[in-house]
């Protein structure tokens, strides 16, 4: 039920109702409380992630059990620490995770903060390619599809939408890649680049890991071509998931925006038809992209794990699919954690954008 | 371009010539069809009308009479399936045949609309004169070639608001919608029509959505601007108080046609069409026809109490980081055996919390409620679900409380098939008797809900609430979305299956004069607190809260001279 | 090909006009390289599904690691292209000098890549390192039989091993434990990071690293200070390319994009490649092995099963034994990427013998019904053989396929029934310990190219099979062959341990993995390195 509280009629025209005043002092509180949420989020998800590791193998016996006498293979385990009670290893982990100790990943011996930078930054590349990809197909073939609601371009953009968040993203990789890479010869099969560019951007001072921003910044313009080529595809295989997804929210928020009686009082001010619907309707139909857009994050990032096995694209989603094979526990819940957190942070500022930019949440 | 000025009827019109006679709004012949996949919908068949400078022209009728469809042709607003025939002349141009620019000059300019609902009228992610200013200055580039900067058109949307007396305008330009109250809402969306000077105003209901306090001041402000300004006003409503308040002259439609006009006292007084005068006899007066008529005590005083309310507190948890709103604030009352207690209040005075945490929907956080014996305060479903039998309920509107898939008697028959488990052929007769008690023929158990009208809907939900003869039924305004006329059949045969089944009754309402027709006993609510009860005519005759006392001011009566009268007598308590 | 660089220049174009909007607006910024064209000009790409543990030679133990070890770390003894024998690499000379005292001479005036003098010092250091870290990941086990070593002078070290005679260890030498690291460089008590390694060049062996992303790309330059076995490198540098599906290394060696694919896992992918006239298959002898495990205790008549009877559970294995058609599995699922194995040890290596071949089945390496039928009447198994074989994920896809194979072929017989059960690998290396399974997979990767790697680890007490499998004739021959310092007389003393297995049969070889590379046709030199020492070497290819 909504109550609505309007003003007394003594004060009707007096000052504003004082339940209103007070949602500016909310709002800081609202994001102060899902600021700090975040972090039993990610509490439960560590929790759950080492317990789930732990009870389903150990990385040592992954790695040595067809070769090594079982004793010999208990001596080690016993050295890494493996056979002590799960509590204590717990307990150890999360003393570790206080502190900032990520550790060093078990099955290739890195730092895991490093390793988490270094394809963090490539998973990163990826969903940015991929989400242009999602707002330049979602939102203008949404755009068309309102206005041409219920005409042939319509339905087809429809089925279009549907096809683009039904099918699995391996599949829609598989079948990119098959058809522009293998059959047409137009792309490339897999990677971020070539070898040769790779070399040269990986040598550069200071990269970011974003191979076409290294690229720009070096001006090395066969490399970023090389680079572009190899992102069209990943890119659009993760992207038209939530390309779809874009477009059937524009589609029925502009519809919705369109057939409302602001668009119609608008219309009784004389102000021209193309206005309404780039000014009255648009905006208001394409702010909730935005909230969107952020539960789309952690969709992405799902589907970034299919996305860059298949493209062979050396990023977090590819590692973890690795280092989940190999029971590297550290490895593993590194790049939960990160996710988790990115996945949390970024719902946070894309629910503050969304309040500072649509006063319905602001106000 | 046809121009079609009809030569000046003296009798026709109630306030002599002005202007050298020449109409702001002149309708011939009008007809609007609307093209549907079920064949053409005659909405307009015939009307003709005409509007003059600084005159208010009221056009009431029930739904589907075609007001609102006049009303937007005379903006030119028709969807697209819609086709007009005939002439709307304002200012000399026809907006029916004219160039789609043309149209949009004559928008905003000539003629302006207000809304019914100001909440949707407004766009929630603008400013209130970023919008206003946009009318400005969507004219300005246009036609005079000139345009107006931005600081212009700020300033005259500044001075708009001020016009309609929102207070600290200058400020207040900057607000979005939704920090205002739907009074100021709908005082913006006049500023809005009124940026330009229009010489006409079309209002679509402008006060239905609004509260009847808030009404009383909205329509003070629109009499000001005809008053101040000369501007005329076409009224479109079905609320006949709120013509008697503001029309100088009334047409009647009733399905596409005219079915009277007259000036509005003489309409009120001598109404020369049935039609007119059944509708004029359906509408509430307050203080006539009153269910506590001559009683100097309560009826029901504590004999078989139903349900007692003692200090009942309900608080909803705020949202996120916002403290609790307290929606019902230490309320005590009684309700016992066949007796109906009118809850009145406006939207926010918790008057359906009420009924909800009565019925079970809603958890009580404070002070006692017993309803049928049972401690409402900690309930427990398990425990309360032998009593729900015993409660029926009668929600506002018919239309969302009825599931599309089922059919009336199915609908009907649930409450009985989840508590008695009964034979489908007692189901069928049982269904039967309560249709036949709502006045709906038996067969009507066979239709789905769409295929009702909104009277027969809410007959059909009078009767699944009795289907299980229950001791208590709370009926959350179940007449407002009904036609006046309609609404009159509903609360007669709410009146008769009361007295004849004498359950005890909780009815919430808004409105005064519904709610004295059918309670003895009625209680006042307002912002969560009760603030008066007692009998229903004494209250309505002899309020003592000060609240109560505006209230009743503000409900406009359905007799233009009374209610002048009312206005004037009341002017300071509404502080107009 | 020209058609994806047709594309690819109109992509180029597109971008450069984009990006020299872009740059001229945020104007230059550091660091510009210049557009480095690595392949070509003799550099060679070889792309592999392997992964890299770690750089350190203390704490990996695995075939992607050693892969990278061996091109810029130098080793005591190394094998020559194209052979199995461990001769000296930076070593002058390598001998038993007592039964239990191996004597290395160094080269003189050897170097590393950072200018650090490599002295005696350095390889006491390495070898000390390992065993000391003894890392869980680590290599430390191989070195079990070293008591201590010690520098003597500056050019040399001697080894004191526990057991005298040790005829394995100068192939231990050449193996994981093997690369001799810096000592001013890695700590001497724990693992030393990738990205360190790399920063301070402790290289000394055929190649440097002059770039590297862990995992994803490693550029090797030739290093001119090599003055071992390997000699200069027959190109002007290499890059390692890291894959993890081999769909992709496939499809990119088949459009040029590396020049060398070593690693393809599936065998339809290889016979795919080999109607490819793009690129050419090289294979050579694998050391890779897949066998079925007997557990002597759980399976039929093994000794905890209710009706016990040592003779009747060898006549179920020999009848096994007599039905398997190692050729059928090899075609039919392998494409022949993996041959028939008719012994405990490859036949590359020296002293293998291939005893299951005359022993079961009619002789020729094909099955015999008949053979199975007598063998399990004359032990008394009159009725229908219940067995439980499992396998699991590990060994690749194909081992679904192949023990349907397995299943059918010994159902066909009339004489067993097979429930044939997969399990995730984790589960199954404990369940396996655990006795769960009667009959079931595994798969070998040699540690160490010799036939000794084939027979202790398997069949002598405390064996990491742990099927309860004992026979102490065996254990004596196996344990005499690894001191016998006459080579003939060694191998004649592995002929017998092999006959005396396969008469036991404790397992059953069904196939050795070849190793596969595809190259470009461009490319040469890879069969160089497809020999029995199973090292990749990068630096015998070219183009």
């Amino acid at each position: 039920m909504t109550t609505l509280i309007d003003a007394p009629p003594s004060d009707a025209d007096g000052l504003l109702p004082a339940t209103k005043k007070s949602s500016g002092g909310g709002l800081g509180q609202y994001i102060l409380i899902r600021f700090l949420l975040i972090f039993p989020t990610i509490f439960i998800l560590v929790t759950m992630v080492f317990f789930l590791m732990r009870i389903t193998g150990d990385p040592i016996t992954v790695a040595m059990g067809g070769r090594l006498p079982a004793d010999q293979l208990q001596e080690r385990i016993q050295a890494a620490g493996y056979d002590r009670p799960i509590l204590v290893q717990y307990f150890e982990y999360l003393g570790q995770l206080a502190t900032g100790n990520f550790g060093r990943t078990l099955t290739d011996n890195r730092a895991v903060v490093e390793m988490l930078t270094t394809y963090g930054s490539a998973t990163l590349e990826l969903s940015i390619n991929a989400l242009l990809v999602a707002l330049l197909v979602g939102i203008p073939l949404g755009l068309v599809a309102a206005h041409r609601r219920d005409k042939a371009a319509d339905a087809v953009l429809r089925v279009f939408a549907i096809l683009c968040y039904a099918t699995p993203v391996f599949f829609a990789g598989m079948l990119l890649k098959l058809t522009f890479s293998v059959w047409l010869g137009w792309l490339p099969v897999a990677g971020r680049a070539k070898t040769p560019s790779e070399l040269a951007l990986t040598s550069l001072e200071a990269p970011t890991g974003i191979y076409w921003l290294d690229a720009l910044r070096s001006g090395n313009m066969a490399a970023l071509g090389d680079v572009l080529a190899h992102a069209v595809l990943p890119a659009v295989a993760l992207g038209l998931l939530t390309a779809g997804i874009f477009l059937r929210l524009v589609r029925t928020n502009v519809i919705g925006t369109l057939g409302r009686d602001y668009v119609e009082a608008g219309r009784s001010r004389g102000v021209s038809e193309y206005r309404l619907v780039t000014k009255h309707a648009y905006k208001p139909a394409l702010i909730p992209i935005i909230t969107v857009m952020g539960l789309q994050i952690a969709v992405m990032l799902g589907g970034a794990v299919l996305t860059e096995i298949t493209f062979e694209w050396k990023g977090l989603g590819f590692q973890l699919a690795n280092y989940l094979t190999a029971r590297d526990f550290v490895a593993v819940q590194g790049i939960v954690v990160l996710l988790a957190i990115i996945v949390a942070l970024t719902n946070f500022i894309v629910d503050i954008i969304a309040a500072l930019i649509d006063p319905r949440v602001r106000y | 371009m046809t121009v079609n000025i009809d030569p000046l009827d003296a009798g026709h019109s109630g306030d002599g010539e002005l202007d050298g006679g020449r109409p702001v709004l002149d309708i011939d012949h009008l007809q609007v069809t609307f093209a549907t996949d079920g064949g053409p919908v005659h909405a307009v068949k015939d009307v003709s009308l005409e509007v003059r400078k600084g005159e208010v022209l009221a056009i009431v009728g029930e739904s589907g009479s075609g007001k609102t469809v006049t009303a937007k042709t005379i903006l030119g607003l028709l969807p697209e399936t819609a086709s007009s025939s005939g002439a709307v002349v304002i200012n000399g141009a026809d907006v029916i045949s004219v160039s789609a620019a043309r149209l949009r000059q004559i928008r905003g300019r000539d003629v302006a609309m207000v809304f019914q609902e100001p909440s949707t009228a407004l766009n929630p992610v603008f400013t209130v004169g970023w919008q206003i200013a946009e009318g400005i200055r969507a004219h300005a580039g246009r036609e005079s070639g000139k345009r107006v900067s931005a600081k212009e058109a700020k300033s005259r949307a500044i001075e708009a608001l001020r016009k309609v007396g929102i207070p600290d305008p200058e400020h207040r330009v900057n607000y979005y919608p939704q920090q205002f109250s739907g009074g100021q809402k709908q005082r913006v969306v006049i500023a809005a029509a009124l940026a330009l000077n229009p010489g006409l105003i079309v209002a679509d209901e402008p006060t239905t959505a609004l509260d009847v306090t808030v009404q009383a001041e909205i329509l003070e402000l629109l009499r000001d601007l005809r008053d101040k300004y000369g501007t005329s006003i076409v009224l479109i409503t079905h609320n006949m108080g709120v013509v008697a308040d503001l029309a100088d002259r009334v047409v009647v439609m009733y399905q596409g046609d005219v079915v009277e006009e007259a000036p509005a006292r003489t309409l009120f007084a001598e109404p020369r069409q049935d039609y007119t005068r059944k509708l004029l006899a359906a509408v509430p007066h307050l203080g006539h026809n009153s269910a506590s008529e001559g009683l100097t005590s309560r009826a029901h005083q504590d004999e078989d109490v139903l349900v007692e309310a003692n200090n009942l507190t309900i608080e909803y948890p705020g949202r996120l980081g916002t403290p609790a709103f307290k929606a019902v604030d230490r309320v005590s009352f009684t309700l016992s055996r066949g007796e109906v207690f009118g809850l009145v209040g406006e939207s926010g005075s918790g008057k359906t919390t009420i009924g909800r945490a009565i019925a079970g929907l809603n958890r009580t956080t404070g002070g006692s409620l017993k309803v049928l014996g049972y401690e409402m305060l900690n309930l427990r479903e398990r425990t309360f679900k032998p009593l729900r039998k015993d409660i029926g309920f009668v929600f506002q509107d018919p239309a969302a409380s009825f599931n599309p898939q089922l059919t009336i008697g199915e609908c009907i028959a649930e409450p009985m098939v989840i508590h008695t488990r009964p034979s489908p052929a007692q189901v069928r007769k049982r269904v039967g008797e309560l249709l036949e008690s709502v006045q709906l023929p038996a067969s009507y158990a066979a239709r789905y809900p769409h295929e009702l009208s909104g009277g027969q809907r809410q007959r059909a939900s009078l009767a699944r609430a009795l289907s299980l003869n229950p001791r208590l039924l709370i009926a959350d305004e179940p007449t407002s979305a009904l036609d006046v006329s309609v609404q009159a059949k509903v609360l007669e045969l709410f009146k008769d299956i009361q007295q004849e089944f004498e359950f005890a009754c909780l009815f919430i309402s808004h409105d005064l004069a519904v709610v004295d027709i059918l309670s003895s006993w009625v209680g006042v609510l307002y912002k969560g607190r009760l603030v008066e009860q007692g009998i229903g005519s004494h209250i309505m005759g002899n309020p003592q809260h000060d609240y109560t006392k505006r209230l009743i001011a503000s409900l406009p009566v359905p007799d233009p001279e009374e209610q002048a009268r009312r206005r004037e007598q009341h002017r300071a308590l509404l502080g107009i | 090909m020209t058609k994806s660089n047709k594309a690819l220049h109109g992509a180029i174009a597109l971008a450069g006009i984009s990006a020299l909007a872009l740059t001229a607006c945020t104007g230059p910024s550091g660091g510009g390289g210049t557009a480095t064209e690595g392949a070509g000009g003799g550099a060679i790409t070889y792309g592999t599904t392997d992964k890299v543990v770690t750089l350190d030679p203390a704490g990996s133990y695995d075939g992607g690691s050693f892969m990278v070890m061996n091109q810029i770390y130098p080793f005591l003894l190394n094998y020559a292209p194209g052979t199995a024998d461990a001769t000296p690499d930076i070593a002058e000379s390598a001998s038993f000098t007592s039964p239990t005292e191996y004597t290395v001479k160094l080269k003189p005036d050897l170097k590393f890549a950072n200018g650090h003098t490599l002295d005696s010092s350095d390889v006491v250091f390495s070898f000390n390192r390992v065993k000391k870290i003894d890392d869980p990941n680590g290599p430390a086990s191989l070195l079990a039989n070293m008591e201590k070593i010690e520098a003597t002078d500056p050019s040399t070290v001697v080894f004191t091993l526990k057991a005298g005679n040790d005829q394995v260890f100068p192939g231990v030498l050449a193996s994981n434990p093997g690369p001799i690291v810096d000592e001013e460089v890695f700590p001497a008590d724990k693992i030393l990071d990738d990205d360190a390694i790399v920063a301070a060049k402790p290289f000394a062996g055929q190649y440097t690293i002059d770039s590297y992303k862990k995992n994803e790309l490693v550029s090797f330059k030739p290093n001119a200070d090599y003055q071992g076995l390997l000699g200069k490198a027959a190109n002007d540098g290499a890059t390692l390319k890291h894959y993890a599906d081999p769909n992709n290394l496939k499809l990119d060696v088949q459009q040029g994009n590396i020049d060398v694919a070593g690693r393809i896992l599936t065998a339809t992918d290889v016979a795919d490649l080999e109607s490819d006239s793009n690129v050419k298959v090289h294979k050579g002898p694998g050391g890779e092995l897949r066998y079925m495990v007997f557990n002597f205790d759980t399976m039929p008549f093994g000794a905890k099963t209710p009706d016990a009877d040592p003779a009747k559970a060898l006549a179920v294995r020999q009848a096994i034994a007599h039905l398997v058609d190692r050729d059928v599995i090899a075609s039919q699922v392998f494409k022949n990427t993996y041959t028939p194995v008719y012994s405990y040890v490859p036949k590359e290596f020296e002293g293998a013998t291939e005893p299951l071949k005359s022993l079961y089945g009619d002789g020729s390496g094909k099955p015999s019904l008949d053979k199975a039928k007598k063998v399990l009447t004359d032990a008394g198994v009159t009725s229908v053989v219940d067995l439980k074989l499992q396998y699991t994920d590990r060994y690749g896809t194909s081992a679904a396929d192949e023990y349907a194979l397995v299943k059918e072929q010994l159902e066909k017989s009339g004489l067993f029934t097979v429930d044939l059960k997969s399990t995730e690998w984790t589960t199954y290396t404990k369940e396996r310990r655990a006795d769960a399974y009667p009959v079931y997979q595994l798969g070998w990767f040699p540690d160490y190219s010799d036939a000794d790697n084939y027979l202790t680890p398997f069949f002598i007490p405390g064996n990491f099979l742990g099927n309860h499998y004992e026979n102490p004739a065996v254990t004596e021959v196996v344990n005499k062959q690894l001191v016998t310092t006459d080579k003939a007389e060694r191998s004649e003393l592995l002929g017998q341990a092999q006959e005396a297995i396969a008469k036991d049969l404790s397992t059953l070889p069904l196939l050795q993995g070849a190793q596969v590379m595809v190259a470009g046709t461009d490319v040469q030199g890879v069969e160089k390195t497809l020999d029995p020492s199973f090292k990749t070497r990068l630096g015998v290819m070219s183009k």
